[in-house]
This record gives C-alpha cells, sequence and structure tokens, in this order.
C-alpha cells in the first residue's frame, strides 16, 4: 500500500463517472429521452399549426414544445432510480461499499455524475426541440421560447432523476422503487387534487415535485391554475431533491447491503 | 491482524453471531470452517463493514475497517454470490473499484493476469461462468495488495485447474507475510490449505486449533478386538472402564482405552489376540465430532 492510495470524494465521482458511461443502458436511455423530446416537439406543433389561426407567442410555443418533457422526466425517473437499485439487483453494491465504507459518498457521487451525464443531454434535445419549434412557426410569424424556459425544461427531468436516485437508495427494490416513484410524484398530486378543498387543494400541489419542476419551464400567462414562478420553483425542487437524497443517504448507511 | 471480541449479530429471534472472538493472525492461512448457517458469512460481513453488529467488535490492524482511508490497501474480500453488474467487462468492474482509490489501470491488468482473466478481461460479465466470476471475485480482492485477504468459499463452482489455482494463491499470500482467513463448510478442502482452523456452529466459536494439534487431538478413535476369548475380554475390559460393543461377526469394538492397556489386559487374563487394530480418527470425523458434539 502506498500513500498515494485512498478514498476521496473526486476519485468515488470518477468511478461513478467510468461506471455510469461504461454501460450501454445509459446511452440507450439518454438517446431514447432525447428522441422522444424531439419527436413530440416536432409531432405537437406540426399538428397545432396545421389549424390556421393557432395561437403564436412564447407562452403557446413552449407549453407546445416542452409537452413531452413530462415523459423525458418519467424516463430519467426510472434512470435515477436504477442506478442505485441496479447495483442493489447485481449484488455489486457490496463490492462498491467494501471499496467506500462511508457509502454516503456513493450517492452523493451518483447524484453529481447523474446530472453530469443527464444535464447535457437533456439540454441538447430540449435545444434541439425549440430550434424544430420554431422552424415550425406558421409562415411570417415569429415567436421565441425564453433561456430561462429553455434551461428550466433541461433541468426538470435531471431534478426528478436526482430524487428517483434518492427514492431508489430508499427502497433498494427496483420493481418497488418506480412503484414508489409513480405513486408519490404522478399519481398522489393527482389525487391530492380533487381530495383536498379548492384553493388548499391549488396551495399544496403547486410544490409537489412535478408541479415545481413544470414551473421551471412554464411560461405562465395567468391560467386559472397558477404555477409558482421560477425562482420558488428552483428553490422548492431544490427542496424535495435534498430530502430524498438525505433520506437515501441516511438509508443507506443504516441498513445493511 | 484481524481481531474479532465478543462480536453479536442477531436477525429477527436468532442470533447469527453470538459472542465470537477470536484473533487471525498473519503469515498462515486460517480455515474458517462450520455448517452451512454457522455464521460464518455474517462474521466476514461484519469484519468488512457491510453487516453492523448488534454488539462486539471487528477490527483489522488495530481499527474498525470502516474507519480506514484506503479500505481496498487494508482489506481483500471475495464474499459469496455474484457482485458484478452483467453489463460490465471485468476491466470495467475493477476500474470501477480501483478508481476510488487512485489504484492504476496497470493494476487491473496485473490482477485480472493473477486471476486467468487476461484473455477474459473484456468480455461482460453477465457472460462468465460461476468459475470465471469467482475469479474475477478474487481479483477484486486482490486489487489493492492488501495485508489482509478475506476470501468466503471461494473454490466455490470452480473447474480442478481452479481449484488449484486458489489453493496455490492462498499459500503464496500467507508465505509472503499476509493474513488469510478463508471460509468453507468442507473440512476435506480446509485441510489442504490451512495452518490454523476456526470452527464455528450456531455462530459461536466452537474451536480455534492447529491443524497439527487437531490432527493430534483426534487421536485415536477406538481398537478393533479379534480374540477367540471374546467373553473373557468383554467383562475385563468392562471393569477397565472402556466401552465395548461386540460385532455381528464376534469382533469387539472398544473405545477408552489405549491398544498397549487392551494388549496388556488380554494378557494378564491369557487371552488370546487375533487381531488388535487402533482406528485413528480423521480430520473430518474430528470437525464433525466437534460441530455435532458443541454445535
Amino acid at each position: 500500500m502506498t500513500a498515494a492510495h485512498r478514498v476521496t470524494f473526486a476519485r468515488v465521482a470518477r468511478a461513478e463517472w467510468g461506471k455510469l458511461i461504461t454501460l450501454r443502458s445509459t446511452w440507450a436511455t439518454l438517446a431514447t429521452a432525447a428522441l422522444i423530446t424531439v419527436g413530440l416537439a416536432v409531432a405537437i406543433n406540426i399538428n397545432v399549426y396545421r389549424t390556421a389561426g393557432a395561437e403564436v407567442s412564447p407562452r403557446a410555443l413552449t407549453a407546445q414544445t416542452f409537452l413531452g418533457v413530462d415523459v423525458t422526466s418519467l424516463i430519467l425517473g426510472v434512470f435515477g432510480i436504477l442506478m442505485i437499485t441496479g447495483e442493489y439487483g447485481s449484488g455489486l453494491i457490496r463490492a462498491t461499499f467494501a471499496a467506500v465504507p462511508r457509502r454516503t459518498p456513493v450517492l452523493l457521487a451518483k447524484a453529481v455524475v447523474l446530472v453530469a451525464a443527464g444535464f447535457p443531454a437533456t439540454l441538447a434535445a430540449c435545444a434541439a426541440a425549440m430550434l424544430a419549434g420554431r422552424a415550425l412557426l406558421p409562415a411570417g410569424q415569429h415567436a421565441d421560447i425564453p433561456t430561462r424556459a429553455l434551461l428550466g425544461a433541461a433541468a426538470a427531468p435531471v431534478v426528478l432523476a436526482l430524487i428517483g436516485l434518492g427514492i431508489g437508495a430508499l427502497v433498494r427494490h427496483t420493481a418497488a422503487a418506480i412503484t414508489v416513484y409513480v405513486l408519490a410524484l404522478l399519481v398522489l398530486p393527482a389525487i391530492l387534487q380533487p381530495a383536498l378543498p379548492g384553493h388548499l387543494a391549488d396551495d399544496v400541489v403547486r410544490y409537489v415535485p412535478v408541479a415545481a419542476a413544470q414551473a421551471l419551464y412554464a411560461v405562465d400567462t395567468g391560467n386559472p391554475f397558477r404555477m409558482l414562478a421560477p425562482g420558488p420553483a428552483l428553490l422548492t425542487v431544490t427542496v424535495w431533491t435534498v430530502l430524498a437524497l438525505a433520506a437515501g443517504g441516511a438509508m443507506l448507511w443504516r441498513r445493511d447491503p | 491482524m484481524i481481531e474479532v471480541r465478543e462480536l453479536t449479530k442477531r436477525f429477527g429471534a436468532t442470533a447469527a453471531v453470538d459472542g465470537l472472538s477470536f484473533t487471525v493472525r498473519p503469515g498462515r492461512v486460517t480455515g474458517f470452517l462450520g455448517p452451512n448457517g454457522a455464521g460464518k458469512s455474517t462474521t466476514m460481513r461484519m469484519i468488512v463493514g457491510l453487516d453492523r453488529p448488534d454488539s462486539g467488535t471487528a477490527t483489522v490492524g488495530g481499527r474498525p475497517y470502516r474507519t480506514g482511508p484506503a479500505p481496498l490497501c487494508t482489506v481483500g474480500v471475495l464474499l459469496e454470490g455474484r457482485a458484478v453488474h452483467r453489463g460490465r467487462t471485468a476491466r470495467q468492474h475493477l476500474l470501477g473499484l480501483a478508481r476510488t482509490h487512485g489504484i492504476s489501470a496497470r493494476r487491473v491488468a496485473e490482477v485480472l493476469d493473477m486471476a486467468g482473466l487476461g484473455g477474459a478481461a473484456d468480455r461482460r460479465a453477465g457472460g462468465f461462468s460461476l468459475g470465471m466470476s469467482q475469479r474475477l471475485g478474487v481479483a477484486s480482492a486482490l486489487l489493492g495488495d492488501p495485508a489482509v485477504v478475506i476470501l468466503d468459499e471461494p473454490v466455490n463452482g470452480l473447474d480442478p485447474d481452479g481449484v488449484l489455482w486458489i489453493r496455490t494463491l492462498l499459500k503464496d499470500l500467507a508465505a509472503q507475510g499476509r493474513t488469510v482467513l478463508v471460509s468453507s463448510h468442507l473440512m476435506s478442502e480446509t485441510a489442504v490449505t490451512a495452518d490454523h482452523l476456526l470452527i464455528i456452529g450456531g455462530g459461536r466459536l466452537l474451536a480455534d486449533v492447529g491443524i497439527d494439534d487437531l490432527i493430534t487431538r483426534a487421536g485415536t478413535s477406538h481398537c478393533l478386538v479379534r480374540s477367540p476369548d471374546a467373553a473373557v475380554l468383554h467383562s475385563a475390559l468392562t471393569a477397565a472402564g472402556a466401552t465395548v460393543t461386540a460385532e455381528d461377526d464376534g469382533a469387539l469394538i472398544v473405545r477408552g482405552v489405549a491398544a498397549e492397556r487392551i494388549g496388556t489386559l488380554a494378557a494378564s487374563r491369557h487371552a488370546t489376540l487375533h487381531e488388535l487394530t487402533p482406528h485413528r480418527a480423521s480430520l473430518e470425523q474430528a470437525y464433525m465430532d466437534i460441530t455435532r458434539s458443541r454445535a
């Protein structure tokens, strides 16, 4: 043993980066998510602007172009879950934790490389979707997607993937974690809406992870349901992400793999 | 050096490991023996910090495994079952572990060659046979050139070549002054390589003994006696404190007195002996006796 050999966070992150990019499924997932984002943007905008007199505005163009981001969010959410449950399923987690017995740096490193690999992919896909959306506007008309909405649309799936990673660490079994993810993030908010009294429902539902993530790229025009403004939305998703990862990290530390 | 003190781990109501204490010394191969379910794997997992003990401590080189700055360079461990993602190659798998410690790709290639996986290094682990997976597990244990090596049932799934390779490797590692702890449920396999034995059953230590001592301790288990004066001998031996069983063919199985004493007794009663054969207990028998009587 030489003094040079010791565990550092940068090394754990480097290791996790290598582990992520050596899996074919990583590339397949990111490519699929990108194709769906761009494909849906093209299909939806073509459909809308086939009708004469369709609204041409930043709000409409942004909503139409980034409608497919919800699908990307689900795909990346599962991607985040699998980053950790895949290790439990294969038994690799024991080797990983034998190498890094403090465990929590592993989860943090996974979060870092998830962002490093995921955000460029979603940003490229959303930028391509934006260009396609603009190109499909009716001849002679013009509208722009705000840069904030572009960045928000790219960040939203990554944020949900990080929450997925936290849930994966918490639950550990792939199927169970996906079930929890779908129930807690997608089904529960939909049930909350009718279950709570009117204005209270809106106040609560605004802050659930998916709604806050959507608010990152929504261009508001005074819908009956008011989404969070970008700033509070960013704060809200950050809190959810930190909570999910902290809970997952605590569970990693406490329970034997 | 591995030091285990009063280690206890419960799963629900049953204690998998129950107040276990032992020391594993460097420079020799220590066999960790016990029937399936005796607590061997759980103990090994606790030594490397994967399972948290309910009480007691396990230290390697004087400190708990979890607190070391370079765990892979302190202890190399092969645990039961696969611990590889099927989609990664052997080399990628090892790099994923090596990079956490800043261990070089050259060392990864080295341990792949040592494990006889040089030719399969860039094949996906999902296609590996059980034997190749075991070899990859051993390669990962050697990655950090650790002073302590812990292998859980390493010969499982290995072909005869692989078994021979493991035996040689264990002896070499011990000869280099490393601490080597290797578990098995088979005495026959352990006896080939181990210098020292820790025998456990029901989570408790049953024996902490050198293999040579065990052979001595096993000693004579019984004597087979044939004599035309069997009836006379039977009562004389019983009077002398022996346990005597008569076989169908007239032979006597005598336990509890040595062959010399049987001969002397026979002479004093003028009984003719046609046969007096001491039977030594095998290591296998000694092991079975220890696990049966005290487990």
